[in-house]
């Protein structure tokens, strides 16, 4: 390796458009995911948590989301690809019932199929802390609103929301940083059109061109401080755990 | 709450979310039963176990290369192996040590988690950086080894600290004051009481590490693990070969899971004959 300190590889970063738009991108499919996770993830964990009484109905079903887990994430992501490409199962199924008359091409190798594979495979991630937390309200300070009159819509807004927001971060802090260090669905989903700081860093290690990746690794660094920094200033997580 | 609607909504919410979740590998066994002339998508031509043979290596002829997953799937159990017995005897060391207050206790917590909230992307770049400066040659036993174990113990870790935070030191206390050794008192006290965390820990550390990817592609060296096999089929065409070695992993790692239950089972029933007999 070449040991003499130099700035060229931060100058021909910060001056190429491809690689600012990549940290574009990777902001932009962070948050992107981050809300699906959270927009897909909050009503599975509400009915869990909150409306499933059983103990052993609570355990069974935080067990079946978990459970693939226990399958290669790598297989998962792959599994993608018979499900949205044009001769895949949604596009076989939709052409059955006559929806579409011709495969939709923008679901497989598409910034959609990198936001699908990612929300179902962090999405867990989500569930998991909401769950926890809403499982703690003590279901008579719901009781006692509702016997004072309140609706649900209020119930919501002003016990349910705010006492499972702990919850909410602690699973936005997973997602952000499996999110922001993500490669192998980009690589695998998008067919090669999204490009994600990840991707940039084996890219490059990949043509041994170390220094362009370290600095790749130090953007990427400033960035998941940062998104880390932030959640821990909204929340304080040793208050509130 | 106006559950009468808002009830079965959630219900079927979360059942489509299942799906969900499920769908994609529902679809991905169902075309591993895809016939040798199918492709890896639908229609399914005919059913048939080829996919199953030629990952095996017992097809004959073969329009598709064989999925090189025989050494690196005995090199990934090695690697898993060896980070469960490390990570797992580290958690339960520092766990102990955390059940004291000690000083610096905090940034130690901290640094320990680290490790798993850092993406493999940046820690395997970052040992690769390492390994280059230092002269040290990668490999799957070496630098790929000392980061699965940096990103599995703090899981073991966690495990370990939650079961000693419901432990009952009296047990320890009696043993101690009868005359027995600390290392007798772990031995025959402790170790008893939290041998389901312990194998927690040893669960998440094999699986985690049997699947870690991105901590192991910059820093493996020249021999493959399992996962860095697989990813190297996605830069080419994929065929139905793939699916079927997916099936097969998730039968694996379903029958860790279900040792791992029997385990725990057998173990909770002997721990409820033991308190049956103090009742007695």
């Amino acid at each position: 390796m070449n040991s003499t300190l130099t700035t060229a590889s931060w100058e021909r970063f910060l001056s190429s458009a491809t690689y600012l738009g990549a940290i574009w991108t990777t902001l932009r499919i962070w948050l992107i995911v981050l809300i699906a996770t959270i927009v897909v993830g909050y009503p599975v964990a509400l009915f869990i948590g909150l409306f499933v009484r059983n103990k052993t109905l609570q355990t069974a079903l935080l067990v079946a989301c978990v459970i693939p887990f226990w399958t290669s994430f790598l297989i998962r992501v792959i599994a993608w690809r018979p499900m949205l490409g044009t001769e895949g199962a949604i596009n076989m199924i939709l052409m059955k019932l006559g929806i579409i008359s011709e495969p939709l091409t923008f679901l497989l190798f598409s910034e959609f199929s990198v936001l699908v594979g990612m929300t179902q495979i962090y999405c867990v991630f989500m569930v998991g802390p909401i769950t926890f937390m809403l499982g703690r309200i003590d279901v008579s300070v719901i009781e006692a609103a509702r016997d004072l009159g309140a609706s649900f819509g209020t119930i919501f807004r002003r016990i349910i929301l705010p006492l499972s927001m702990p919850g909410v971060m602690v699973g936005s802090i997973f997602v952000s940083v499996m999110v922001l260090g993500e490669f192998a669905t980009a690589a695998s989903l998008s067919g090669r059109k999204t490009n994600l700081l990840g991707n940039i860093i084996v890219s490059q290690v990949g043509s041994l061109k170390w220094a362009f990746a370290a600095v790749a690794g130090v953007v990427l660094t400033i960035i998941i401080t940062a998104v880390i920094a932030l959640a821990l200033r909204l929340v304080d997580l040793r208050k509130e755990m | 709450m106006e559950s009468r609607l808002l009830r079965p909504t959630l219900a079927a919410y979360t059942a489509i979310f299942l799906l969900f979740l499920y769908g994609p590998m529902i679809v991905l066994a169902i075309l591993s039963f895809q016939s040798i002339d199918g492709g890896p998508q639908f229609p399914i031509r005919d059913w048939s176990i080829y996919w199953y043979e030629h990952l095996l290596g017992l097809a004959e002829t073969s329009r598709v290369s064989q999925l090189p997953v025989g050494d690196s799937l005995l090199r990934s159990i090695a690697l898993a192996f060896m980070t469960t017995v490390v990570s797992t005897t580290l958690g339960v060391m520092s766990a102990e040590a955390f059940r004291t207050r000690f000083k610096g206790s905090g940034p130690a917590f901290y640094l320990i988690i680290l490790g798993m909230m850092v993406p493999g992307v940046l820690v395997g770049l970052g040992m690769a950086l390492l390994s280059n400066t230092l002269g040290i040659a990668r490999a799957w036993w070496g630098t790929s080894f000392v980061l699965h174990v940096v990103y599995t113990y703090p899981f073991a870790f966690l495990v370990m600290l939650a079961i000693f935070n419901r432990f009952d030191r009296t047990v320890e206390e009696a043993s101690l004051s009868l005359g027995v050794s600390p290392a007798q008192t772990f031995r025959r006290v402790t170790f008893p009481i939290i041998f389901p965390g312990v194998l927690s820990a040893m669960l998440f550390s094999f699986t985690l590490s049997y699947d870690e990817f991105a901590r192991t592609l910059f820093t493996a060296g020249r021999d493959l693990t399992l996962p860095l096999a697989i990813y190297g089929t996605f830069s080419v065409e994929i065929y139905p070969n793939i699916f079927a070695f997916g099936v097969l992993t998730a039968l694996f790692s379903f029958t860790l899971l279900v040792i791992y239950g029997l385990l725990m089972k057998r173990f909770t029933a002997k721990a409820s004959r033991f308190s049956g007999q103090e009742d007695a």
